[in-house]
């Protein structure tokens, strides 16, 4: 019985990884519907910058790390100004978005391949690297534990200025209906573009801390972002806190799901539970 | 953009595109050079291996051609990067099969060769290194010059018993070699009263942490870390070490053994774990080998049973070749029925295809070295 | 003085012209009605000329000081340009309140998080709200709202934006605002209207109804075809026989 401190330490860590990518990707999606399959490699690209400042420069990691996470939301923004904002201009369809996305994923992921080779690597800050935490008999590492105060600081801050400042209601605006929200004096491609920045910069923090706590693969983004996915689904998607909530559930789902039986299920278990949500409630269980 | 313009632009796409398709297809191997396809793990989580692999076989291409070539005719050898992905695998050799290619090299990764083997019927593939046992016999044109890991299986069940342990926990990854040498165990310990817990995880996963929570809870005896790649078991020490955990009885595979850069990260926990590997003994041959290579590339080669097998394995080919011709089937044949002395010792195989004789030594982890049990 | 002009303006779907060579003008501070049959590029004209759609070709030119070939559709507040639509568009799923506010206040992000003068904001929007009869509605959800209520929300929404810091608007266009309201409400929409128009602003009316064209305009231009049929007084326009056989015609 001594495992469950552990497992639910387990499950609220993966929930705060999670949580990080679904807050960017949810708040991108919510604000113009669009499925932004670069999520993923953004983070990647995050994780890489501060891995090649670390590296190469020998910059300190915390430095790097601002760095990182500004430089992933430049690159997120930079695709919006550069595609996404055509394609909206021509009033591309979904299917359209989703292709585009998809391909500058893969080109961006092959870059960083080209860059810094297939390899793993990883990040360290140093000799806090192993230093863990015992809290109620489940083990967490200071890495960890940052993931965890991050992801719940944003989701706070986000919520605070969605809601109770008039740039949120400009962004509900746009959401709602851009064409009004343009004819009202909105500048919504501006605005769009800074959605996109903060979003990308929240992915990029996530690659960072992923490549402190596991690790750095080109390959990466897709698993975190199909990760991002399911938790946006689940909790609620285009919701800011319901990409939290449904990123700990998964957490939980999967930690606690496998418990009884073998670890080779839990990809499986996951999916399981996006199928049930898509099947019997699509929109998530909070409401937009 | 007018619409001439665009009409224009589409003709010289549309032409541009033929012309490369044309190109591409008149390079077939040409007649005045000898090819061999080689699918490598050249990057990915086994690259340690299909590095040296790589570096030993243009050693042998290199001589190979200094002496003359295939009967006058060039050597090369055409390497493709599987990165150790089954997927990726089949697709290097369709490519390489469309150019002509009918002879092949593989080092590692049981998947890759696995997953290549039943679309074999004019071509053959001499392995190295991947040791999984639904290798053996897996093809007529398959030919293994090294152990099953069956025997690995064995080796380990046998110190399992020998040491009264009651319950073992496995952590494996969820690919034909890593996982087979789970199920290999748990059958040779089946009928011996010893409990197997076991926790898989998907292939190249990074979050292993509840399975290694529930064997550090379940309290075992024995730990048995079954992984596929120096990366993956990165992670799963990782996680152990992270958790606080030191199991009292630490099994690995060898792709942890082999790992320099893992012996040395978690010194402290493999310290007294038990491994096994096919080692070749030495004989002048391997010397030889591996002086020319140090000369060849400046560094020594870091795994001595993966060159000398590999490096072997091209001049088994060029010999087949020399004395049968480039045809699968008489290459077959003259693998099945004729034997070699090579730098990783006398080579033949028996029924299974398989290299006779090769067979496991056990190993324990002591300081960064390994010595035999 | 025009406030506003379109010299040679065209508009083509494919190969259909929906504006076909159109010069037309309106003067500042008066309301010019624009009529036609249906088809004749009445709702076109409009969306040309707030920069929902792009033109094939011609020039618009907005205070004869800038001639400009297009207009992006967030860039007409800036112009002193808006709109209403024919078929209402509203942000569905906000708050008649929020439908106000957004355009009142300050947007950018750093302004946001320093938001003075919350109650100031306010303030405007009860104005606003109250003049339509809609102050008492003010917490439900657009799409919650009448046909009626929703058509005068977005007349409240046009009237707010005389009253927004950011922008100064000086010519609105009203696509056919009245169609579907009680006679209250069109009392109601025409005192603001005219209202507008003390305050010095433009105002373009398309409408079918020619009692409140009568009623407002200080000039009718009608269309036809994309084209430009008659222009003049509503007196004299009203009673000309193309124009009555161009109705009758449809």
């Amino acid at each position: 019985m001594d495992i469950i401190p552990q497992l639910v330490a387990n499950s609220i860590i993966a929930g705060a990884f999670y949580a990080l990518i679904a807050l960017g990707f949810n708040l991108i999606y919510g604000t113009t519907k669009f499925f932004n399959l670069t999520h993923g490699v953004i983070a990647a690209i995050g994780g890489y910058t501060v891995f090649f400042l670390t590296t190469t420069f020998g910059w300190n990691i915390y430095a790097s790390a601002v760095v990182g996470v500004f430089v992933a939301g430049l690159v997120g923004y930079l695709l919006e100004k550069s595609l996404y904002k055509q394609l909206r201009k021509r009033k591309a369809s979904q299917m359209v978005f989703l292709v585009a996305s998809l391909g500058a994923f893969t080109a961006l992921q092959a870059v960083i391949a080209i860059i810094f080779s297939s390899q793993f690597q990883t990040l360290s800050i140093g000799s806090w690297d192993l230093q863990t935490f015992n809290i109620f008999g489940g083990i967490i590492t200071v890495v960890q534990l940052v993931t965890l105060v991050s992801a719940i600081v944003i989701m706070i801050v986000l919520g605070i200025v969605m809601r109770w400042t008039m740039f949120g209601k400009a962004v509900e605006a746009i959401s709602d209906e851009e064409e009004v929200a343009k004819v009202v004096g909105i500048h919504t491609n501006k605005i769009i573009g800074r959605v996109f920045f903060i979003g990308s910069a929240i992915a990029g923090l996530a690659g960072i801390l992923i490549g402190l706590d596991t690790g750095l693969e080109p390959t990466m983004g897709m698993g975190l972002l199909l990760k991002g996915v399911i938790a946006s689904i689940i909790g609620g998607i285009g919701n800011v806190y319901g990409g939290v909530l449904g990123a700990f559930l998964l957490g939980f789902i999967e930690n606690f799901g496998i418990w009884k039986i073998s670890g080779e299920w839990k990809d499986a278990i996951a999916f399981g539970v996006l199928i049930i949500f898509l099947l019997f409630r699509p929109q998530g269980i909070l409401r937009k | 953009m007018t619409k001439t313009n665009k009409i224009i632009i589409w003709v010289i796409a549309i032409l541009a595109v033929v012309a490369i398709a044309f190109v591409l297809s008149t390079h077939k191997a040409s007649a005045d050079k000898v090819e061999i396809g080689a699918l490598f793990p050249l990057t990915g989580g086994l690259a340690s291996y299909g590095e040296p692999a790589q570096k030993s076989a243009q050693l042998a291409v290199d001589e190979i051609n200094a002496a003359g070539g295939i009967n006058g005719k060039h050597l090369e050898i055409n390497f493709q990067d599987h990165k150790c992905d089954p997927k990726l695998a089949v697709t290097a050799y369709q490519s390489l099969h469309s150019q002509g290619v009918k002879t092949y090299l593989e080092v590692a990764c049981s998947g890759a060769v696995l997953s290549v083997a039943p679309q074999l019927n004019d071509s053959v593939l001499l392995v190295s290194a991947a040791t999984s046992p639904k290798i053996s016999k897996v093809s007529p044109y398959v030919f293994r010059n090294y152990a099953s890991d069956d025997n690995e299986s064995k080796l380990f069940a046998d110190q399992i018993i020998k040491s009264g342990y009651k319950n073992v926990g496995v952590i494996f990854e969820e690919t034909d070699y890593a996982k087979g040498l789970e199920v290999d165990l748990e059958k040779y310990l089946a009928g011996s009263g010893v409990n197997v817990i076991a926790e898989g995880f998907t292939a190249n996963s990074t979050d292993v942490k509840t399975q290694v929570s529930k064997i550090k809870s379940d309290k075992v005896d024995a730990v048995f870390v079954s992984v596929q790649t120096v990366t993956t078991g990165d992670v799963v020490l990782g996680e152990i070490e992270k958790q606080g955990y030191k199991p009292a009885n630490l099994i690995v595979n060898e792709n942890i053994l082999k790992s320099s850069q893992l012996l040395s990260k978690y010194s402290n926990l493999l310290e007294g774990a038990t491994s096994a590997d096919y080692i070749t003994n030495d004989n002048p041959a391997l010397t030889k080998m591996l002086d020319a290579y140090k000369a060849k590339y400046g560094v020594d080669c870091p795994q001595k049973n993966i060159c000398a097998t590999v490096y072997d394995n091209v001049y088994i080919l060029a010999e087949a070749i020399k004395t049968n011709g480039y045809d699968a089937n008489a290459i077959k044949t003259y693998l099945a029925s004729s034997t070699y002395n090579g730098s990783s010792g006398t080579i033949g195989f028996d029924q299974n295809n398989d290299r006779s004789n090769a067979n496991y030594t056990l190993f324990k982890i002591e300081g960064w070295k390994v010595v035999v049990k | 003085m025009p406030i506003l002009q379109t010299k040679k303006l065209t508009k083509k779907f494919g190969g259909i012209s929906a504006l076909n060579n159109l010069s037309i003008e309106f003067e500042a501070g008066k309301i010019t009605g624009v009529i036609g049959p249906n088809g004749s590029g009445k709702s076109t004209l409009v969306n040309v000329l707030t920069g929902l759609l792009p033109i094939t070709s011609g020039r618009i030119i907005i205070a004869d000081s800038t001639s400009l070939k297009k207009i992006a559709a967030h860039e007409m507040p800036s112009f002193g340009i808006t709109r209403t639509f024919q078929e209402v568009r509203l942000l569905e799923q906000m708050t008649v309140l929020d439908n106000i506010l957004v355009v009142i206040t300050k947007r950018n992000v750093i302004g946001a998080l320093f938001e003075k003068h919350k109650t100031h904001y306010l303030k405007i929007a009860e104005n606003v709200l109250e003049r339509l009869g809609l102050w008492a509605k003010r917490g439900e959800l657009a799409v919650n709202l009448s046909y009626g209520q929703r058509k005068l929300l977005e007349i409240a929404r046009v009237l707010a934006m005389t009253e927004a810091e950011s922008t100064d608007v000086k010519i609105f266009f009203f696509d056919e605002p009245f169609a579907g309201l009680f006679p209250e409400m069109v009392k109601l929409v025409v005192s603001v209207m005219k209202d507008l128009k003390q305050k010095g602003k433009t105002l373009v009316l398309i409408e079918h109804n020619m009692d409140l064209i009568r009623e407002l305009s200080d000039k009718v231009i009608v269309m036809d075809s994309g084209e430009l049929l008659a222009e003049g007084l509503p007196e004299e326009v009203l009673s000309r026989r193309d124009v009555i056989e161009a109705y009758l015609g449809e």
